[in-house]
């Protein structure tokens, strides 16, 4: 048995799981998840949303107020954190400080009773993996944390887990390590096929890595999507602030196809929900800016506004904006634009009807 | 007296405060505590409520017993003599210490490392044999009386003074003091001082106004535990001192044994603990830190790091820590070339060398009885203290915060507790029960003295430990048994071990209780050692307080070089 054909992806259910620490406010607030086998599925939301508590139910280390977990749709709510056979990352490494790297990755596989052969080998293979070969007989903390990360990860994967959880591993780490990291995690993703649950308050980090995006907001999970859907479709103003930037309008949404933002009325081609509560969405890449009315492309919506900072990033320029509202936003132009704006420039955004999503509060 | 020179290193890795560790069950905090609180209780309290019963009954009802500590002219002469001798300890110990101290947090690491084992060495040293040496060294016609000859003191009695006590409970205690004052001066940024120099401060005026308010809590802390400890004090003014100058804890000792008046004693031992409570009340809202914890810890936190002191150390500091370094060494170094005299008396040098008192220390049958009994009630409390010490321990790492400041401090009552009072309320609960002048008796006594060292070590050590790490064993599928067996035990077990050897020695060393408890059958070694200076003049005392530091600092040794192994095995 090698650590790659053995690991099969699991399907994780949860139905209707609640937590509710004392009388507060539910940490986790009957939420429903269907998680694919294989798949790599993102819990995203600030911090007390409630995600590192559903985390700690699906791995067992927190037992449900309400609700169940499937796995394979077998209900293991009950079952005790060590013998559901996840795998779990921590966020600050968590390696037995006692323990050699070799004893660390032996840990669950000597629990398991794996024969010792077989478990110098699953051993071996799991450091290669993480690209730490020959790094067995070193002690923890003779490692960097990157280092660590990747032995804690080795450790999590060498006994074929049903499924592997990580929580915030990324988090203790500089950006560049991160970064190089993050591609780790995405490549044993796609070589070991397991199922993947990670959780992050960073959402680049979930766009990057992710196949699907879980939101939470207050122990709900308000959006689910892949990166994609969640960036250009986002339904609600929490999701569409949350992941990316946004220019945000807050006027009303009056008929079929007009929104109207103070005396401006901009063409609406899809309705959102239909509602007159709605707010107008547009991505700073969307937002174009133009020095008059008179050089916008026919059939755009227009929002005048006045400069206020122009920053400059080597591959775009990034122009804050202020409308008239006392709202913000901003702009993300490509370099090379013909027209450049300084701080003060009374201006036109303007975007493409299409550009634009309509989001409820 | 042997206190933590194995002070456990709490690893960095610790974050407490993270995600609790699966389903902690408070309930089973309260179990684990039990069989120690239990034993505190019943040995402890109860004796101790009793004593303070006795104190308002005995031999009648009302505050008599009291009243008489102020009115019968005697006692409030020995209550003063006492304080004031206990305040005068514990000033002269500062005037040593704080400069020695000082001078550790100025030195390189080397240097540093020797200055900090020469604090340590009296603490190798038995209590016992450090006042003989005192004695040996105070004696009409002994060392310091010759070295004051050519000044024209030679003549000047020492020994039987309240001089020579408190010179002797001066250098006894003076580790206490610079534990604590070390520790808080390793954390002052010594750049402060500079700092204040270059806003316009001479640098002695820098000194006053910025780094001494800065070491005031370690002042304060390490002054009121010398006070509190010089109170109970009662082996140095027994050995040094004269009926005819006594401490407060000799008369607590004849109104007990020799009249067998619980009633009297007790309400002197009970103005005893009332004062140590208020000194150590008083100081740690002066000092903001936890008194007892200093004293048993006593834990100088690797200075290392501050650094950036930025100033020599000046000639005179030089040669006062050398003359503080010589004092903290010299009973050890008298010890040693007393053990190979010929003579039959404590002479010192001696003028001929034998090997006759290491021959009698092993072949007389009272001396090989003695170190048998001390071996075997060290080796039994070690066992009972460290099972009770580190179940309760686990148990208070569990508890509520609210509940675990109080728990705490209930086991680490014991240490602050004076040990006169101690031995006073043990004696009368086990005259009560017939286990008196049993080495039972003295072992269950020193169990709960040495309760605390176990609970510190232990704890310190579940502190250092990531508190994710069961749970992280759990979720790689280790049970919860196996959890524990796995990674909890073996990352706290340095702590245990030097728990183990702390209650060891703790036991190995204590004089007073063994000596309230004494019978023909149940004579310790210190106890036989006390004798032997009281009772007869009898050298082997040398002999066996050579082999005491030996017992003492090998198993401390033993542990550091275990704790060294691991440490490099990487517990960090």
């Amino acid at each position: 048995m090698s650590i790659q054909n053995a690991a099969r992806g699991a399907r994780v259910q949860l139905v209707d799981l609640s937590k509710q620490y004392g009388s507060g406010p539910p940490a986790v607030d009957h939420i429903d998840l269907d998680i694919q086998p294989g798949e790599f599925l993102t819990l995203l939301g600030p911090s007390g949303s409630g995600k590192t508590t559903t985390l700690n139910m699906v791995v067992g280390f927190t037992e449900p107020t309400s609700g169940r977990i499937e796995l394979n749709g077998k209900d293991i709510s009950r079952t005790p954190a060590h013998k559901r056979n996840f795998g779990m990352v921590f966020q600050n490494y968590a390696l037995f400080p006692h323990l050699t790297v070799a004893q660390n990755v032996a840990f669950p596989l000597r629990e398991r009773k794996v024969p010792a052969a077989e478990m110098a080998k699953l051993v071996g293979e799991a450091l290669e993996l993480v690209d730490l070969g020959g790094m067995g007989e070193r002690r923890p903390h003779e490692l960097s944390g990157g280092q660590q990360q990747r032995v804690a990860l080795a450790r999590a994967v060498v006994f074929s887990p049903n499924l592997l959880l990580l929580d915030e591993p990324l988090s203790a780490l500089d950006r560049k390590l991160r970064q190089s990291l993050q591609r780790e995690i995405k490549r044993l993703h796609q070589e070991l096929g397991l199922t993947f649950v990670f959780v992050t308050h960073d959402q680049d980090e979930a766009m990057t890595l992710s196949d699907r995006i879980a939101i939470f907001d207050q122990g709900r999970i308000v959006a689910v999507g892949t990166p994609g859907e969640l960036y250009h479709r986002p339904t609600t103003r929490f999701v569409a602030r949350f992941l990316g930037e946004s220019n945000v309008f807050g006027g009303r949404y009056r008929s079929a196809d007009v929104y109207e933002w103070h005396d401006r009325k901009w063409t609406v081609p899809e309705p959102g929900d239909g509602s007159e509560q709605q707010s107008l969405i547009v991505r700073p890449e969307r937002m174009r800016i133009a020095s008059d009315e008179t050089s916008v492309p026919a059939g755009s919506n227009v929002a005048p506004a006045a400069v206020t900072d122009v920053s400059f990033y080597g591959t775009y320029f990034r122009i804050e904006l202020a409308f008239g509202d006392d709202s913000v936003g901003c702009a993300v132009l490509p370099v090379g634009t013909p027209a450049s704006f300084d701080p003060g420039t009374r201006v036109i955004a303007h975007w493409r009807p299409e550009d634009q999503v309509l989001v409820s509060e | 007296m042997a206190v933590s020179t194995v002070a456990p290193e709490a690893p960095p890795t610790g974050r407490p405060g993270a995600a609790p560790a699966g389903r902690v069950r408070r309930s089973s905090g309260w179990l684990s505590l039990a069989p120690a609180l239990l034993a505190l209780v019943v040995l402890f309290v109860v004796p101790l409520a009793s004593l303070v019963v006795d104190s308002f009954t005995e031999p009648e009802t009302g505050l008599g017993n009291y009243a008489s500590l102020f009115t019968d002219g005697y006692t409030v002469k020995v209550l003063g003599r006492t304080l004031l001798i206990a305040l005068i300890v514990s000033v002269a110990g500062v005037l040593m210490a704080y400069p020695y101290a000082y001078a550790m947090t100025l030195v390189g690491p080397t240097m540093r490392a020797v200055l900090v084992t020469i604090v340590l060495v009296p603490f190798w040293t038995s209590m016992l044999a450090r006042n003989f040496a005192w004695l040996v060294l105070l004696q009409d016609g002994g060392l310091v009386q010759k070295i004051l000859t050519p000044f024209g003191l030679g003549d000047v009695r020492l020994l039987g003074t309240p001089l020579a006590v408190g010179i002797s409970m001066t250098q006894v205690l003076l580790p206490f003091l610079v534990l604590p004052l070390y520790s808080s001066m390793s954390q002052i940024d010594g750049r402060l001082v500079a700092a204040g120099q270059s806003l316009g401060a001479p640098r002695a005026r820098a000194f006053r106004r910025i780094y001494l308010p800065l070491s005031t809590p370690g002042v304060v802390a390490g002054m009121s535990l010398v006070f509190v400890l010089s109170l109970g004090f009662y082996v140095t003014p027994a050995l040094l001192g004269s009926t005819r100058s006594a401490m407060i804890a000799q008369v607590i000792n004849v109104r007990a044994k020799e009249l067998l008046d619980f009633g009297g004693a007790g309400a002197m031992g009970i103005f005893l603990l009332v004062v140590t409570l208020l000194v150590l009340g008083l100081s740690r809202r002066l000092a903001g830190q936890n008194v007892a914890v200093a004293a048993a810890g006593g834990q100088p936190t690797r200075a290392g790091t501050t650094g950036g002191q930025g100033s020599s150390v000046r000639p005179w500091l030089r040669i006062h820590t050398t003359i503080v370094a010589v004092i903290l060494v010299a009973p050890t170094l008298v010890i040693f070339p007393m053990s190979f005299s010929a003579a039959t008396t404590f002479q010192f040098p001696p003028d001929e060398w034998s090997l006759r008192w290491y021959e009698n220390l092993f072949t007389s049958p009272e001396w090989t009885a003695a170190i048998l009994n001390t071996v075997q009630v060290g080796i039994y409390v070690a066992v009972i203290a460290t099972v009770l010490g580190t179940m309760a321990a686990f148990g208070l790492a569990r508890l509520r915060p609210r509940w675990r400041g109080a728990v705490n401090g209930f086991l680490l009552s014991p240490m602050i507790v004076p040990h006169i009072l101690v031995a006073l309320v043990v004696f009368s609960a086990f005259l009560r029960l017939g286990l008196n002048g049993t080495l039972i008796g003295i072992i269950l006594a020193h169990t709960a003295m040495a309760l605390p060292f176990v609970v510190i070590a232990v704890t310190a050590r579940l502190q250092g430990m990531d508190v994710r790490l069961p749970a992280v064993a759990a979720s790689l599928g280790a049970s919860p048994v196996s959890a524990f067996r796995r990674v909890t035990l073996p990352l706290v077990l340095p702590g245990i071990l030097s728990g183990a050897v702390l209650a060891f020695v703790s036991s190995l060393d204590e004089v007073v209780i063994a000596l309230f408890l004494q019978a023909p059958g149940a004579i310790t070694l210190p106890v036989q050692m006390f004798n032997s200076i009281t009772v007869q003049i009898d050298p082997t005392i040398s002999a066996a307080s050579s082999l005491m530091v030996v017992l003492v600092s090998v198993p401390i040794l033993l542990a550091q070089l275990a704790g060294a192994r691991r440490s490099k095995k990487g517990t960090r």
